[in-house]
Parts: C-alpha cells; sequence; structure tokens
C-alpha cells in the first residue's frame, strides 16, 4: 500500500482548513446536496466531501456510508490533494498503489475511484475533496470529468462562502 | 437579420429556465466548457421573458413548472411575442409527463422532452443536438 505523501505546504493547508471551523460540526443542507446529487448523477453508491485532517479524514457530507472519518494514511482523498487535476482510480485492485489498501480489501471494498481537490486558493494544496466511490471498477469520460469538475467548484463557492463569513 | 454564414461562426446562444440550482448552474458550466455554447440562466419565466425579449436565442431549454407560466410563455414564444425567433428550438423539462402534456408540447412544437430525475448528462447530449443554429425559413424572416 502505498501511503499518501505530505503536500510542501501542509502546515499551510492544515491552516486554511482549520480556518474554516467545519471539522467535527453537524451535517449541513449546502454540502449535503451535492453528494446527494453527485451519487445520483454518476450512479455511485457512496460520494463524499472529505477534508483532509493532520491524522485524518473527516467527512462533512456524505451519502452510502456510515463512519464519519478513517486514518488519513488509508485515504484515497490525501493522495488527492496533492494533484492539481482529478484523481482517479478505475480500479484499486488493479492498482498497486491501493490493491491491498484496508479499504479495499475491507470495507467499503473500493475498487473505483475519482476524487476532485477542494482547493480554496490558486498555488495552495486542497484541504480535501469531493470524491466518488464504487464497488465495481468504473470509467470516466471527458464529460464525466466536467461535471465533476463543476460540481467541486460549487463545493469550493461554499467553502469559501463559509469562510468569507466568519 | 443575420446571414446564415455569419450566423454560423457565433456560437450558438441558449436560454436554461431551470429554478434548481445545482442542476442549471452545473449544465451551464459544462456546456460552456464543451460544447462552446453561450448559455443564460433564468431561474423563472419571469426572468426569462425579459431575456427573450433582449436575445434571439438559438434554443431554449425549459424547466416546465406545475403552475403552467411555462407553458404560457412558450405560448407566446410561439405567437412572436419576443425577440428570440418563434420557431426556436425548445427542449422541456418535467417531473410528470401525461398524454396531455405529450398533446401540449406536441401543439408547442417541442423538440424533446426530458423527464426529472434526469442526468446532467443528458441534459448536455440534448444541448449538443440543439447547439449548432439550423436555418429555417421561419427563423430566417423572424
Amino acid at each position: 500500500m502505498l501511503t499518501p505523501t505530505l503536500p510542501a505546504d501542509e502546515p499551510e493547508r492544515l491552516a486554511a482548513l482549520r480556518e474554516l471551523l467545519l471539522l467535527d460540526t453537524p451535517p449541513e443542507a449546502r454540502f449535503d446536496r451535492i453528494v446527494q446529487f453527485a451519487a445520483a448523477e454518476f450512479d455511485v453508491p457512496i460520494a463524499l466531501l472529505s477534508l483532509v485532517d493532520a491524522e485524518r479524514q473527516w467527512f462533512k457530507a456524505k451519502v452510502g456510508l456510515d463512519v464519519c472519518e478513517t486514518s488519513r494514511e488509508v485515504s484515497f482523498c490525501a493522495h488527492a490533494i496533492s494533484r492539481e487535476g482529478l484523481f482517479v482510480i478505475e480500479d484499486a485492485l488493479a492498482d498497486e498503489r491501493f490493491f491491498d489498501n484496508p479499504l479495499v480489501t475491507g470495507a467499503p471494498a473500493i475498487r473505483f475511484y475519482a476524487g476532485a481537490p477542494l482547493r480554496l486558493a490558486a498555488g495552495t494544496s486542497a484541504v480535501g475533496t469531493l470524491c466518488l466511490i464504487d464497488l465495481v471498477p468504473r470509467t470516466l469520460d471527458a464529460t464525466d470529468h466536467a461535471i465533476l469538475r463543476s460540481l467541486r467548484d460549487l463545493a469550493v463557492e461554499e467553502l469559501r462562502a463559509r469562510a468569507d463569513s466568519r | 437579420m443575420r446571414p446564415y454564414a455569419e450566423a454560423r461562426k457565433a456560437p450558438a446562444r441558449l436560454l436554461l429556465l431551470e429554478p434548481q440550482q445545482l442542476l442549471r448552474r452545473t449544465v451551464t458550466a459544462v456546456a460552456r466548457e464543451l460544447h462552446a455554447v453561450q448559455i443564460d440562466e433564468a431561474t423563472s419565466t419571469e426572468g426569462a421573458q425579459r431575456l427573450l425579449d433582449q436575445v434571439r436565442f438559438d434554443a431554449m431549454v425549459v424547466s416546465l413548472d406545475d403552475e403552467g407560466a411555462a407553458v404560457a410563455m412558450l405560448e407566446r414564444v410561439r405567437a412572436g411575442e419576443f425577440t428570440t425567433p418563434r420557431a426556436v428550438p425548445v427542449v422541456v423539462m418535467t417531473g410528470a409527463c401525461d398524454e396531455r402534456t405529450v398533446l401540449q408540447m406536441r401543439g408547442l412544437e417541442v423538440r424533446r422532452i426530458l423527464l426529472k430525475p434526469f442526468k446532467v448528462k443528458g441534459v448536455l447530449e440534448t444541448i449538443a443536438q440543439l447547439a449548432v443554429p439550423l436555418p429555417t425559413p421561419l427563423a430566417a424572416n423572424a
């Protein structure tokens, strides 16, 4: 299993995340709507708005998952936050980075993952992702990518609005 | 009246009437990116009619409401009451479609009815089909 590397700007990234005052807060409709929309649009059983903290990833909004957090070590999203574009794993079992990840070999048995980084400002690492998870291998075409990016942009707008209101 | 050759060079301009924000904004953003379509958004028939007065749209995608305001607006479009040509291609989105609705839409020369719930991708595919402005005698002379 490949453990995620820390972004070069990790201290600043964590500071930006904590300034949002979102971690461990109750669900909010404006974020729930986005993951529900994403799950329906892509026909996936799991969609998450994940925030990647120092040692964990915590889900501000979620569809199809009972747990509210996992360790950062096994998090797919922790890999995605260092990427510029979408981070897509079409078949986790066939990917040398993830085939033995506990989230793949055990519950929820991830096979497909697509994460869109939530970047509050250009040139900074993402605070988390809007992500899709399926239990079967999947592929996304160019239109799917554009739709996921658009939903991600709407999620970032909501995050920024929250930051501005503080 | 714009010559057909000139019209083909400009990106198609489309009116999207859809109150639901996530759907409307996602369709708009992706359509602009992928289909080089200029989309004007409206959240109400009042807002849509103001735009119809100002712009010669190449196509319309309209969410039908329960109160019939969108249908009334389409009737006015077909009556030639707006700047937008009366033969403008129209696609409607609706949560329910009985025989009466189908007949009504047929009478309004609606090209396609999209039934909710539908996917953004379905709307985008429909927009892609509408995006090329086709010259018709009615549109050319409007």
